[in-house]
């Protein structure tokens, strides 16, 4: 439902769809899904995702070092689960945003 | 380098990061005073009246001369409402060359974003109405009917504001240790004003003047609130760009022309104003200072909370001092009385205290900014 919507509504609706997500799956989905498939994109996709963690909207539940280099060498890796208010803020939009083909 | 290590210098890296851009929403709002006050040279109030009284540029000058001329409130609302509008095209004019220099997806996200009306545009529209022509104007009311001081003293004090809407409607959590450094920034801030504020409250003020500095205090502090609001959705940016894309729609398509139609000619003096290459160049401080000022200023908020980004950001009170102080020197920013030189460091004493507070607080206390409502659910 939230495809092709602003990223952060992408976040939570990736993070809703099952179990924690490693933050280097949800930056790959989301370069694959807005084309967006530059270092310098994956960074700022990665940094929508610290600013959504911060927000309370998704919390960690375990980090890892990028020791292979497979998304970013050495940087530090994040699993996200979704939290209670994020749910709450995510059945928010889908009650607000317009169904893809009316607008 | 361990994990437990990587994760903290990961999150002391954001809260660093949120920090510094409300330290630098401070200095660029401090920067943006001097533009600000210059372009208030060029007399566009005494102008407006001139054409109010049907008189001819010629006849201002020469009644200018006489000292005999005296701008009504109307001319200087006027005056107020154009320098506003050419303030807010000039930092759309700057937030393109930003958004250009970010990536063309800065572009794409913003189409997206607009699209969602209800979910997310409707808070810029809102922040645009708060930070627009309730608190920019406001603060000009203020600064006419009652005084520069007051004006400046009322707007200083919209963190508490701000923080307050954040912690009960946002339901951001702010510890004591942030609070106590956001109130000790404001008094100090309102302490470098006080004797020029106790001078004009002496001399009297208006009604209307009151209600200016109301209207910026909590112009300024509702924007921030619900700005982060917007922000908990979309990028930070994006949701600048489009708030004062919606806040130089409500000057250009109706506010001016609504002037236009009393018969000021206020497009006759904002080509003029244009035409001017030291005005322009004026006007082009104007757009960059206070575009990056409001881009930092938002920025700040998902990273450290509204209450801490708005605390960090009313060091623009002291900011302004001294940037004026450098460009316009010490007698004509703050006056060469001593009182006013010892209520400045005073003041400035202050506002370093509160930061420092602020900056040494834990990084843990603002790792998260709202209760997650996790151990509820586990409790459950």
């Amino acid at each position: 439902m939230m495809e092709g919507r602003p990223y952060k509504f992408r976040i939570l609706e990736i993070l809703d769809a099952g179990e924690a997500m490693w933050s280097c799956d949800v930056v790959r989905k989301l370069q694959e899904e807005y084309k967006m498939h530059s270092n310098y994109q994956r960074d700022c996709l990665n940094f929508d995702l610290i600013e959504v963690a911060a927000s309370g909207m998704i919390s960690e539940t375990e980090t890892k070092i990028d020791e292979d280099g497979s998304f970013k060498m050495n940087s530090l890796l994040v699993r996200y689960k979704i939290t209670p208010i994020g749910k709450n803020l995510l059945d928010e939009l889908k009650s607000k945003v317009k169904p893809m083909e009316a607008r | 380098m361990e994990v437990d290590e990587k994760r903290l210098m990961t999150h002391k890296r954001r809260v660093k990061i949120g920090y510094t851009m409300a330290l630098f929403c401070a200095l660029f709002w401090g920067i943006w005073y001097v533009p600000g006050t210059f372009i208030w040279n060029f007399d566009v109030v005494n102008y407006f009246q001139g054409a109010i009284d049907g008189l001819s540029n010629i006849q201002v000058d020469t009644l200018l001369g006489s000292g005999e001329f005296v701008a009504s409130n109307k001319a200087f609302l006027a005056a107020a409402v154009l320098i506003t509008g050419l303030n807010a095209a000039f930092v759309m004019l700057a937030y393109l060359v930003w958004n250009l220099f970010l990536g063309k997806e800065k572009f794409s996200e913003m189409k997206r974003s607009i699209k969602e009306m209800k979910a997310c545009t409707k808070y810029y529209f809102l922040g645009a109405i708060c930070g627009g022509p309730c608190a920019i104007l406001g603060s000009f009311i203020a600064m006419g009917y009652v005084g520069g001081a007051f004006a400046a003293v009322a707007a200083l004090a919209y963190p508490v504001i701000g923080t307050l809407l954040s912690a009960t409607w946002l339901g951001q959590k702010i510890s004591r240790r942030a609070i106590a450094g956001i109130l000790i920034i404001v008094i100090g801030s309102i302490t470098i004003y006080a004797i020029s504020l106790f001078e004009e409250l002496q001399a009297g003020g208006s009604l209307i003047g009151y209600i200016g500095g109301l209207m910026a205090l909590f112009g300024w502090g509702i924007e921030g609130a619900v700005a982060a609001k917007g922000i908990d959705v979309s990028e930070p940016d994006v949701a600048i760009t489009m708030r004062f894309g919606l806040e130089t729609l409500i000057w250009w398509v109706i506010a001016i022309p609504a002037l236009a139609l009393m018969s000021i000619p206020v497009y006759e003096y904002a080509w003029r104003m244009i035409s001017d290459p030291v005005i322009l160049l004026s006007l082009v401080m104007l757009g960059l200072t206070f575009g990056f000022c409001y881009v930092t200023w938002y920025k700040s908020f998902p990273l450290i909370g509204v209450g801490r980004g708005q605390g960090i950001g009313s060091l623009y009170g002291i900011c302004a001092v001294i940037f004026l102080i450098l460009f316009i020197g010490v007698d004509a920013a703050i006056g060469s009385d001593i009182t006013h030189q010892a209520s400045l460091l005073v003041g400035a004493a202050l506002c370093t205290a509160g930061t420092l507070i602020m900056f040494t607080e834990k990084t843990d206390c603002v790792e998260c900014l709202r209760d997650t409502g996790e151990s509820k659910e586990e409790e459950s």
